[in-house]
């Protein structure tokens, strides 16, 4: 076999394999969602959202009550495949830290509810760049990132999140173009 | 006589008016403004709902939290809207029209997006306002695209003074000389970065200029008026009347004459020409909700539909003595389609001003007007004309920390909450060359739920934009690169139509063969009809076009009007 041709196999087992893992994936994707665990497991969204987004010198997201606006995002205005993809998400990653640590997550001191959530992390990073983008537009995004991304959004536009979390400023009523930024002082909550 | 004559001779007296202005939006308004203040009897024609000033800016004040998906769109409404949705958000959701009600035929993509209420897409604009000049209204005689203007920037200059006067335009009187400018309200400021950027362009090249945009937002309290309160929210409509609309500003001058009479859900069927006289006697309309015609009648005729649908109005208003469409002998109408094409540039990131923030959201940035072909002796060898960068700095805040890594906990909470470091924006608006390929046409077969045929368009940009385009990216990286911006990203996206700046499908010209519309829009077939929006443009430049259109529509209302008075109409 000479280098062509080997390249040549490898691509097209590649793409076999890659065909095969994405149908199963969409399939997954695309199933009737199980809406009803979403407000059954309102308490462990809440603890995924302050683990994103966790109580410092401000409010976490959990006193934002972010977990009721991903409910809500969820079940009302995302699309089949990410409401599929963030249920299942949730499934999976309760059973990954019973397996891990016996443990529902919320039963999980700080450090191992981190450890958790890197599982995740790397689970949603672990395509390149290029494939990832092909991926999020055939199969949506994967859990991790609808989770955080659903948590920040939620956080920053939440009273909480906004006014004590950012800076929120209403009606400024001025611009002030060059002003000196104190340590410490927030950034705004809207552009 | 009989009765129901009696009725139709009253029925035709209570439809009469000294004037009909077909669409209310920026240029409809505006004429309505000018026609009304001359002591015409005028009827404005809006085929959408009735937007009150204030009282129906529904989203105007509402907190993000007060939205139910906060500031995203749902995947429902992306796929139900696929068009407009690119242009609207939640808070402006309500002056976009539902892609489903209103469709159209796409031969190659191209996303018309149109806001069918009273005051149209000026409730939405962008409200950066450019003049042209010569290099632009000479730009066709030069090089040979398209037809020549009949005017020149001297003919239009005092009606630019006069529509900015009106509108309250805030920026500074830079000496760009092909740029010119009116005496404006002062100019809102730029922040740290943008005047390190001005400073550091102006060491590094010559003949690059960089100004504050110059805004449709007032900075000071103008005709009752204003001011802007940096909320940066102009497109849910502005209670405080921070900005020009027709809304805010020139249906309300029209109204307070008390000439004016504004018939919202009033969908234009067609322009009825009257063979005697050889002009047009009137327009017959659909009600948007009970789908009845009726008829109303004018002396003149001013069409300020918007591009595409003012051109769509004209190809179904055929008769005998127009088969081809109403004041169409030159077969020029629906053609030329132009939109400036944007979308190229890149975005950067700055070490510096770490000590240096803002209070306020500024409702726009700054501008690099253009820079190429400027001169005949220093010629791009790649395109002809050219394009200017709208561009801002600001510091990067919680929407780009979320999307510029994947981190989580205490670490990620202190990213979003304190300003990261400063970026910059540039991209490039570029000018569209008049090109009679790209056009739009009437179905002869489909038709909408008003049993109108719908439009189709044809649009593609060519090989002198996409060299233009090139050019613009390089010179986006190079200008972040000469003045110190490290981390510097090229984008480049291209959604024609997106721009929203359609032009050209009623051209004004010389010669009545190749064009539409004389120097004073009116029609060259058709004497009593002028058309003032964005289809009478023989050319588009690269600066955003919409104050031009309101200098050409206070000018051809004085036109008009003195013509009526000296009785040529």
């Amino acid at each position: 076999m000479n280098r062509k041709k080997f390249i040549g196999s490898i691509a097209i087992i590649s793409v076999g394999s890659l065909a095969s893992y994405y149908g199963f994936k969409f399939f997954k994707s695309n199933g009737t969602p199980d809406i009803n665990y979403l407000e059954k497991n309102k308490a462990l969204i809440a603890d995924l959202c302050e683990a994103i987004i966790p109580k410092t010198d401000s409010p976490g997201a959990k006193m934002a009550m972010v977990h009721e606006y991903i409910i809500y995002a969820i079940s009302q205005s995302r699309d089949v495949k990410h409401k599929n993809n963030f249920i299942n998400g949730l499934k999976d990653l309760q059973d990954y830290s019973i397996g891990k640590f016996n443990l529902e997550f919320s039963k999980l001191n700080k450090s191992q509810q981190s450890d958790i959530l890197k599982h995740f992390q790397n689970k949603a990073k672990s395509y390149n760049s290029k494939v990832e983008k092909i991926q999020n537009k055939i199969l949506g995004k994967p859990f991790f990132t609808i989770l955080r991304e659903t948590t920040t959004i939620g956080y920053c536009t939440s009273v909480i999140g906004a006014q004590q979390g950012l800076a929120y400023d209403y009606v400024p009523t001025k611009f002030i173009a060059c002003s000196d930024y104190i340590k410490g002082q927030k950034s705004w909550a809207t552009k | 006589m009989s009765d129901s004559l009696n009725i139709n001779l009253k029925s035709r007296d209570q439809n009469t008016y000294d004037a009909i202005v077909i669409g209310s939006g920026i240029t409809g308004g505006y004429a309505a403004k000018e026609l009304c203040e001359k002591g015409l009897k005028t009827l404005v024609l809006e085929r959408g709902r009735d937007v009150k000033h204030g009282i129906d800016y529904t989203n105007a004040m509402k907190h993000p939290w007060e939205f139910e998906n906060r500031m995203e769109l749902t995947d429902e409404d992306k796929a139900t809207n696929p068009i407009q949705s690119l242009s609207y958000n939640p808070g402006s959701r309500p002056f976009y029209v539902n892609d489903q009600e209103h469709p159209y035929i796409q031969h190659k993509p191209f996303y018309w997006i149109r806001g069918y209420q009273v005051g149209g897409r000026s409730l939405t604009w962008g409200r950066q306002v450019y003049r042209l000049s010569d290099l632009d209204f000479e730009a066709n005689a030069k090089d040979g695209y398209g037809v020549d203007w009949p005017i020149r920037y001297k003919d239009l200059e005092p009606w630019y003074k006069y529509a900015e006067d009106f509108i309250g335009v805030s920026g500074n009187a830079d000496s760009v000389p092909h740029l010119p400018h009116g005496d404006y309200l002062p100019a809102m400021e730029m922040n740290c970065l943008e005047k390190h950027f001005v400073e550091s362009i102006k060491e590094n090249y010559d003949e690059r200029w960089v100004i504050m945009s110059r805004l449709a937002n007032l900075t000071k309290g103008y005709k009752g008026r204003g001011p802007c309160q940096y909320r940066n929210l102009c497109s849910r409509g502005c209670p405080y009347s921070g900005y020009f609309s027709s809304n805010s500003a020139s249906l309300p001058a029209a109204n307070a004459t008390g000439n004016l009479t504004l018939r919202p859900h009033a969908i234009v069927q067609e322009i009825i020409y009257d063979p005697n006289t050889r002009k047009a006697k009137g327009v017959r309309i659909i009600d948007e909700i009970t789908k009845e015609t009726s008829e109303f009648f004018a002396k003149i005729i001013f069409i300020n539909a918007s591009t595409i649908a003012t051109a769509s109005i004209l190809l179904n208003s055929k008769s005998s003595y127009f088969p081809d469409g109403f004041g169409n002998s030159s077969g020029q109408i629906g053609k030329n389609l132009m939109d400036h094409h944007k979308g190229i540039g890149a975005t950067a990131e700055y070490e510096g001003f770490k000590d240096k923030y803002y209070v306020g959201r500024r409702p726009g940035g700054i501008y690099i007007p253009r820079f190429s072909n400027l001169t005949d002796t220093n010629k791009h060898p790649d395109f002809v004309r050219g394009y200017g960068f709208q561009a801002d700095a600001e510091r990067s805040e919680w929407p780009d920390v979320m999307k510029e890594d994947d981190s989580f906990g205490d670490e990620y909470k202190n990213k979003l909450t304190v300003p990261g470091p400063w970026t910059m924006f540039m991209g490039a608006w570029g000018e569209c060359l008049p090109n009679p390929e790209n056009k739009i046409w009437l179905d002869e077969n489909k038709k909408d739920q008003w049993g109108l045929p719908l439009v189709n368009i044809q649009f593609e940009y060519g090989a002198n934009e996409m060299a233009m385009r090139k050019d613009a990216q390089l010179n986006a990286i190079d200008m972040f690169e000469k003045t110190g911006f490290k981390n510097i990203k090229p984008f480049d996206y291209l959604n024609p139509g997106t721009t929203i700046h359609e032009m050209g499908t009623a051209r004004m010209g010389n010669d009545p063969k190749t064009s539409v519309l004389n120097a004073h829009n009116q029609m060259h077939d058709v004497k009593n009809v002028f058309i003032t929006d964005g289809s009478a443009m023989a050319s588009g430049g690269c600066q955003n076009p919409s104050l031009t259109y309101m200098a050409l529509t206070a000018r051809a209302c004085q036109f008009a009007v003195d013509e009526l008075n000296k009785q040529n109409l």
